[in-house]
């Protein structure tokens, strides 16, 4: 009933909550294919501590203006340099990673939880429900993902809930469909039919049984998504659409340093490296969870 | 499928709440003045109504009018499709040439330092946001070395290769990890193929196995990928015009987007579906074309 193959018998598991658990992930955290997600989740820890800790590392608060110090260059003052308004880059950088984390986090937990939740449903259901769905996921990825997310946005006008409902809207798609295809793939397996044949409430099926069974791929997918959410968040930001001044966010960020490109470089370079190594973590977490997902079913 | 792709870009402007009569009269405007645009632009009628002169405008080939260019939408796309098409095309292209090379020394090199270096970059190049990649290219290649234009689209073919190699570059970059990534786990997969094991032990030389068999068949899978994100290398594409200032659809719709205007932004969310679903559709029959097993037939 539990994951298989996780090295361990089922017997001796707390009863009920079949899945992964860290104990049970901890004898693949070895050989170079897990350097991946330990590097990840190292780098992730450190961008996350910078971010919590901003009031502590910066000496300047992202929004103090100093028209005496504006468009200077990195130094021992200012790290990364100031802005046209002298505003220090380097604590608009920290800061911006509190709000670009939790934008990233919350879409991708948010298309997670809808699109699981549709796809098990979906899959369950089967018949009409089924091909419904199919149809909308069909016209849904006929549209480029961020055409569709930038005239929502800009419908209802830039902002942070926009961007939000936007990205929500579109995104349970692709959970939707990996689940589904999941659910497809095991429902007629013998536990599940057994699961069927016992008394127990459709709930307690779908919940207990069914789940368990099928919740790693999304999980491997949400890990890699993470990347997608922060650089889509950012290009709409970016765009002019997202996250509105004075709230420093990166991709607006760069916005604003674009038209100094040519000589104050570091007012777009910073915020960007930032994107880069935040998605890198990501990216690194993603890869190594999708090869333990891997090998834990194969 | 057509039907749907027009449901969902009617259902888009319409149903997500704001007032594009608001928006073009802004915040003053009489209620009187409110009524005659909201008269004037249809959408007083009932939404079934609405819908149904979208739908019969589209067959007549006309698509709305833009009140921030002052020109009918379809005027309007025609001229500014071609670039954006172009671009992508001109992207896609720099991608492949770089891409296949380095999915090849990748694949031939597995689990060596090279494949690992390669990988490593990957992951980097994965997380590039375009429009900064996009920036600076223009701040080194443009504007400090002078090599290239700083925007616009140029005009006549070579005048045009020239101008949007950056904007086409940044493109490539963007999509590069996911293509070489992919293609060289399918090329791995030809690698073990029993085909390429024969050539080998037929006494084929290392390099004519690679050319002849493994890079023609790795083409199908290169042809696929692309073909798979080109509705998100389109959606890149718009920031990238974006960057550049390429006076593409994508960047048109982005100033449609922040100007309100809803029924451009409508026509050009129509012809991106549209573009879309016809670009899957000549995927589907270029894969057709290149698998070897159709000379048979």
């Amino acid at each position: 009933m539990t994951v298989t193959g996780l090295g361990r018998p089922a017997a001796q598991r707390p009863l009920g909550r079949p899945g992964l658990r860290l104990s049970a992930v901890l004898p693949f955290l070895r050989g170079r294919e897990r350097i991946s997600l330990l590097a990840g989740c190292g780098m992730l820890a450190i961008i996350v501590i910078t971010a919590v800790a901003a009031p502590v590392i910066c000496r300047y608060t992202p929004t103090t203006l100093n028209p005496l110090a504006s468009l200077q260059p990195p130094s021992a003052a200012h790290y990364f340099g100031t802005d046209q308004f002298g505003r220090d880059i380097f604590a608009r950088t920290v800061y911006s990673a509190r709000i670009d984390l939790i934008i990233a986090f919350s879409l991708v937990t948010t298309a997670f939880v809808i699109g699981t939740t549709v796809g098990v449903i979906a899959g369950w259901v089967g018949r009409g429900l089924d091909s419904v769905l199919m149809r909308v996921i069909d016209v849904a990825l006929a549209f480029p993902f961020l055409v569709l997310v930038i005239c929502i946005v800009g419908l209802r006008g830039p902002g942070l809930l926009s961007l939000y409902l936007a990205v929500s809207i579109v995104s349970w798609i692709f959970y939707a469909r990996l689940v589904r295809a999941e659910v497809r793939n095991i429902r007629h397996s013998e536990y599940m039919l057994a699961a069927e044949a016992s008394d127990f409430s459709t709930l307690r099926v779908l919940g207990r049984h069914l789940l368990p069974n099928v919740i790693i791929q999304p999980l491997v997918y949400a890990s890699s998504d993470l990347v997608y959410a922060l650089l889509l968040a950012a290009s709409v930001s970016y765009l002019g659409l997202g996250i509105q001044p004075p709230t420093p966010e990166w991709g607006q960020m760069i916005q604003d340093g674009s038209t100094f490109i040519g000589a104050q470089w570091w007012l777009s370079f910073f915020p960007g490296a930032a994107i880069v190594v935040t998605a890198v973590a990501f990216s690194l977490i993603g890869d190594g969870l999708a090869t333990i997902a891997r090998e834990g079913s194969g | 499928m057509l039907f749907g792709i027009t449901l969902v870009t009617f259902a888009m402007v319409h149903l997500v709440p704001g007032d594009p009569a608001r928006a073009l009269a802004g915040q003053r405007a009489t209620p009187q003045i409110l009524a005659s645009i909201r008269h004037q632009l249809g959408i007083d009628r009932p939404l079934l109504q609405q819908y149904w002169h979208f739908v019969v405008d589209i067959g007549h080939g006309q698509l709305g009018y833009s009140f921030l260019l002052h020109q009918p939408t379809d005027t309007l796309l025609a001229a500014r499709l071609p670039t954006t098409l172009f671009l992508v095309g001109y992207g896609v292209m720099i991608a492949v040439v770089l891409g296949v090379p380095l999915a090849m020394i990748s694949a031939t090199h597995k689990e060596g330092w090279l494949d690992h270096s390669i990988k490593g970059s990957l992951v980097v190049g994965l997380g590039l946001p375009s429009f900064w990649i996009g920036l600076l290219l223009i701040a080194f290649l443009a504007l400090r070395l002078k090599w290239f234009p700083v925007g616009g689209a140029g005009s006549g073919f070579p005048d045009e290769l020239w101008h949007l190699f950056l904007p086409a570059l940044t493109l490539a970059l963007s999509f590069l990890a996911v293509l070489v990534r992919s293609l060289r786990a399918s090329l791995i997969d030809v690698l073990d193929a029993d085909y390429v094991s024969l050539a080998v032990l037929k006494g084929i030389t290392r390099r004519r196995v690679y050319v002849r068999h493994v890079l023609r068949n790795a083409l199908i899978p290169a042809v696929t990928i692309v073909g798979l994100n080109l509705s998100y290398l389109l959606g890149a594409s718009v920031v990238v015009e974006s960057v550049f200032s390429v006076d593409g659809i994508g960047n048109t719709l982005v100033n449609a987007v922040l100007s309100r205007d809803y029924q451009l932004v409508q026509g050009i969310a129509l012809v991106f579906g549209v573009l879309v679903l016809m670009i899957t559709l000549a995927v589907d029959i270029t894969q057709a074309a290149l698998s070897p097993r159709n000379e048979l037939a």
